[in-house]
């Protein structure tokens, strides 16, 4: 016993949280720290009387050899401080040393018991833990903030946008009611007056300039309804072939006036998909009519691929082409390939950047490749879903 | 250095001026007005705010670092880490003694952070020594700093002297009583 004693006294720097209990479990000697955590503590205490054993737990009464060689959990009784070791039974006593230390997960559990570093050994890792655990709580407790913060930017940002929209849908409606009227009245001015040479002259660009601003006007319009999400899809089944049709011969003459060719293949033999026949329209004559923008004496093809859920459209011209970084801003709104283009070859940059949202909000997806002085390739898919279509025609594909 | 620290920096200069500086001070270091505390960032970063911060408040680096220094006890208590330090010394004379622990067990859990060490001398009841090693340049005049902010937090009156000869960085600190 009294070399036990020794011991400890001797450790009791490396396990100042340990004491000893005899067979009776009548405490003999306690560590410095575990004397500062007991009140009123003399040797000879029963450590019934101070303590609970939490963890494992075995009926009464206490029988330590039960409790050898496993990790165990005991609660002092006044201030509920909790330790955690185990009780080991040295070869020469048959005594039973306890070997273990404080278990806390805040340090607020450590200061309620007027506990300070220097209660415990160098090597406990009681430290390491309580601070790994303030700085999680000091990360979580920024990254929360940060989250409300990106909430409200994100928010203020969306309700600015839907105002822009708003704005500009407002906007271009109450612009365009004038403007036709502008129109309407220059029109009848050109039609049944008679008018002098230059004053034709000045008719006609009163008409010319007029219908651009009302392009203008309009893709704003699109624009602006698709931006705050004012966009309906009328899907129906349509004949592609009907479609395309339609779409060259009103583009032909202004093709041949560019001294352009045009031409389409539809490869595969049905011809009947399931889409909102208006959009896409809309679509495929912007392409068409950027490539005959950008083209001069060269062709102009449109390739339609038929797959089990999607239409893939491919739009090849033989123009002027772009350069990486033109293709790289190509579907910003109000961007066009670059500055001069606008003033060489007029448009407002908004057809790209309405395409591509129609086409986005069609589930599909465009994409853009070209080289100068080669021309230009754009490709874009429409989910088509022709398993909606109720009958499948086998029509004659029209040859080039 | 972890964010904290440029952290505290920032809280230093909203504390003596206006986050207009702060964000000056920033664009003139080239570096970011927002830190995370847990997250590592270039040494770099926290030289440039120092040097920027002298520039725009119009004060030597040196005294920016002091001042920081005697900011970071208050600064680190406020953001959760009080409770921890108090466990490291209850007066300032055994915060001193144990504020080498304090920065090895800190570097334990941080793992980039890098921390200096302290050798702490006792030399009379009333004259202690700290030598400061650190990997990193320049930052003596934060230690200088950081020994006034303690004595601050324990009410204590000192005077303080700095050595500097060849590498060993010594400060010697009287302890003239209570403030």
């Amino acid at each position: 016993m009294k070399r036990l004693s020794m011991h400890l006294s001797t450790l009791e720097k490396i396990f100042p949280f340990s004491f000893i209990v005899n067979t009776e479990l009548r405490i003999q000697t306690a560590g410095r720290s575990i004397r500062k955590i007991l009140d009123n503590y003399t040797n000879g205490q029963l450590l019934t009387d101070h303590f609970n054993i939490l963890k494992p737990h075995y009926e009464q009464p206490i029988d330590l050899n039960n409790y050898l060689d496993q990790l165990i959990q005991i609660e002092e009784k006044t201030k509920n401080a909790k330790l955690v070791g185990q009780f080991i039974k040295p070869n020469s006593s048959d005594n039973f040393v306890f070997i273990g230390s404080l278990s806390a997960s805040r340090v607020e559990e450590v200061s309620r018991l007027k506990l300070n570093f220097e209660d415990f050994p160098l090597q406990d890792q009681i430290f390491d833990f309580l601070m790994l655990t303030q700085s999680q709580n000091r990360t979580i407790a920024e990254a929360t903030a940060l989250n409300e913060k990106l909430t409200q930017a994100n928010k203020t940002a969306q309700k600015a946008s839907e105002m822009k929209s708003q704005f500009l849908a407002t906007m271009s409606h109450e612009l365009r009611t004038p403007m036709n009227g502008i129109i309407g009245m220059a029109e009848l001015l050109k039609e049944t007056t008679t008018l002098d040479r230059e004053q034709q002259d000045y008719v006609s660009n009163i008409l010319s300039s007029a219908d651009s601003l009302l392009t203008l006007i309009n893709d704003i319009l699109d624009l602006s309804k698709i931006e705050s999400g004012h966009i309906d899809l009328k899907e129906e089944e349509f004949d592609l072939y009907a479609l395309l049709e339609e779409i060259l011969q009103s583009i032909r003459a202004l093709a041949l006036s560019r001294g352009n060719r045009l031409g389409y293949t539809i490869h595969h033999p049905q011809h009947t998909i399931f889409a909102d026949r208006i959009k896409l329209k809309q679509i495929i004559i912007n392409l068409v009519g950027n490539a005959n923008k950008f083209t001069h004496n060269g062709d102009i093809h449109v390739d339609i691929f038929c797959g089990a859920d999607y239409t893939k459209f491919m739009v090849t011209d033989t123009g002027i082409g772009m350069t990486d970084q033109t293709l790289g801003r190509l579907f910003t709104p109000f961007v066009q390939g670059d500055g001069s283009m606008n003033r060489q070859y007029g448009g407002t940059g908004l057809g790209l950047s309405i395409s591509k949202k129609l086409i986005e909000s069609m589930g599909g997806a465009i994409s853009a490749e070209s080289k100068v002085d080669f021309g230009s390739k754009f490709t874009f898919t429409v989910r088509s879903n022709p398993n909606k279509s109720p009958s499948i025609r086998n029509l004659q594909i029209k040859p080039q | 250095m972890y964010g904290l620290v440029n952290q505290g920096i920032k809280d230093l200069v909203l504390k003596i001026s206006d986050n207009d500086t702060w964000l000056r001070i920033c664009r003139e270091a080239n570096v970011p007005d927002e830190y995370i505390s847990m997250h590592y960032y270039d040494d770099q970063t926290t030289y440039r705010l120092v040097a920027s911060t002298s520039k725009e408040l119009n004060l030597a680096p040196e005294k920016i670092l002091g001042e920081f220094g005697k900011f970071w006890v208050h600064y680190t208590a406020n953001e959760g880490y009080g409770p921890i330090m108090d466990l490291f010394g209850e007066n300032f004379k055994s915060c001193l003694k144990n504020l080498n622990h304090l920065h090895m067990r800190m570097g334990m859990t941080l793992p980039k952070l890098s921390p200096p060490s302290f050798i702490y001398t006792e030399i009379s009841d009333n004259v202690v020594e700290l030598e400061y090693q650190s990997k990193r340049a320049g930052l003596s005049p934060m230690v200088g700093g950081l020994i006034e902010g303690l004595a601050l937090k324990h009410r204590t009156k000192l005077e303080v002297v700095f050595t500097e000869i060849y590498d060993r960085k010594v400060f010697t600190i009287t302890i003239l009583g209570p403030l």
